[in-house]
């Protein structure tokens, strides 16, 4: 087993990746909070993360599935304004937050993976 | 990095809104000009924002043009002055200075949200920095 790659090594940087994503995502709604017929996107992945790190596979089998998972980018057909635009400023704005709380949570592991492994290979001793 | 263009779909709309103020801007300015260049009175400028698409990449926005609105403004009975017509009617400009104020309040407050999302596009890329140290 790759110590480096394993499933939870691979989960937190595709989560990254989504939380990147989904930033580039929320700040195009929040560009075009005045286009006329604009409708807003969002990102999906967490559920289908949470399923793969919950399924009853081997270590291979899961590493293979949460390496194949992709984030699923989806436009909101709804309908807010006379213009035909659906972006909602408060709604986006809470995501904005969610997910830059998010990108820095998983930063934050991503930097006690490192931390531990060091303190591994050093025996212990700084 | 992709993050950073985060940063580049966020300062479009900046730029964009910018141009939306300097156009409310110029109605308001010429909300009593009643002789143009081209004859005839200032007609109210309108900006048309449209989404940025490279294939499936979001990319912000850009306004794409800035449209006069030919919709006839009031007639004042002014027969001294100098632009009246036959019958003494002054064409006014199509400025209401109502619709152009909470224009601008909509366009200020999306000049800030998107500073916001900016922020955050920062403040993500920075923490990532922080990983190795």
């Amino acid at each position: 087993m790759d110590i480096l790659s394993d499933s939870t090594g691979q989960a937190l940087a595709r989560s990254l990746d989504v939380a990147a994503l989904r930033q580039r995502v929320i700040a195009h709604n929040i560009a075009n909070i005045d286009t006329p017929g604009f409708k807003r996107s969002t990102v999906h992945f967490e559920d289908n993360l949470a399923e793969a790190l919950n399924a009853d596979l081997s270590v291979d089998e899961r590493e293979t599935r949460i390496g194949e998972l992709n984030p699923r980018v989806e436009r909101v057909e709804s309908s807010l304004r006379i213009d035909g635009n659906n972006v909602d400023i408060d709604l986006e704005a809470a995501e904005l937050s969610e997910n830059s709380l998010r990108y820095e949570a998983l930063t934050r592991l991503v930097a006690e993976r490192g931390r531990m492994m060091r303190s591994a290979i050093n025996e212990g001793k700084r | 990095m992709r993050l950073f263009s985060a940063f580049e779909i966020s300062s479009s709309a900046l730029s964009a809104e910018r141009v939306r103020l300097d156009t409310i801007a110029t109605n308001l300015a010429n909300a009593e000009s009643t002789r143009t260049a081209a004859g005839g009175p200032y007609h109210r400028k309108v900006v048309l924002f449209r989404e940025v698409l490279a294939g499936s990449e979001p990319q912000g926005t850009v306004v794409t043009d800035v449209v006069p609105d030919n919709t006839p403004g009031p007639r004042i009975y002014e027969p001294a002055h100098p632009d009246a017509g036959p019958d003494g009617y002054v064409q006014m400009p199509n400025v209401q200075p109502t619709t152009e104020m909470v224009d601008m309040i909509s366009a200020t407050r999306a000049y800030e949200a998107n500073v916001a999302a900016l922020a955050a596009a920062k403040r993500m890329a920075q923490k990532a920095l922080e990983i190795g140290a």
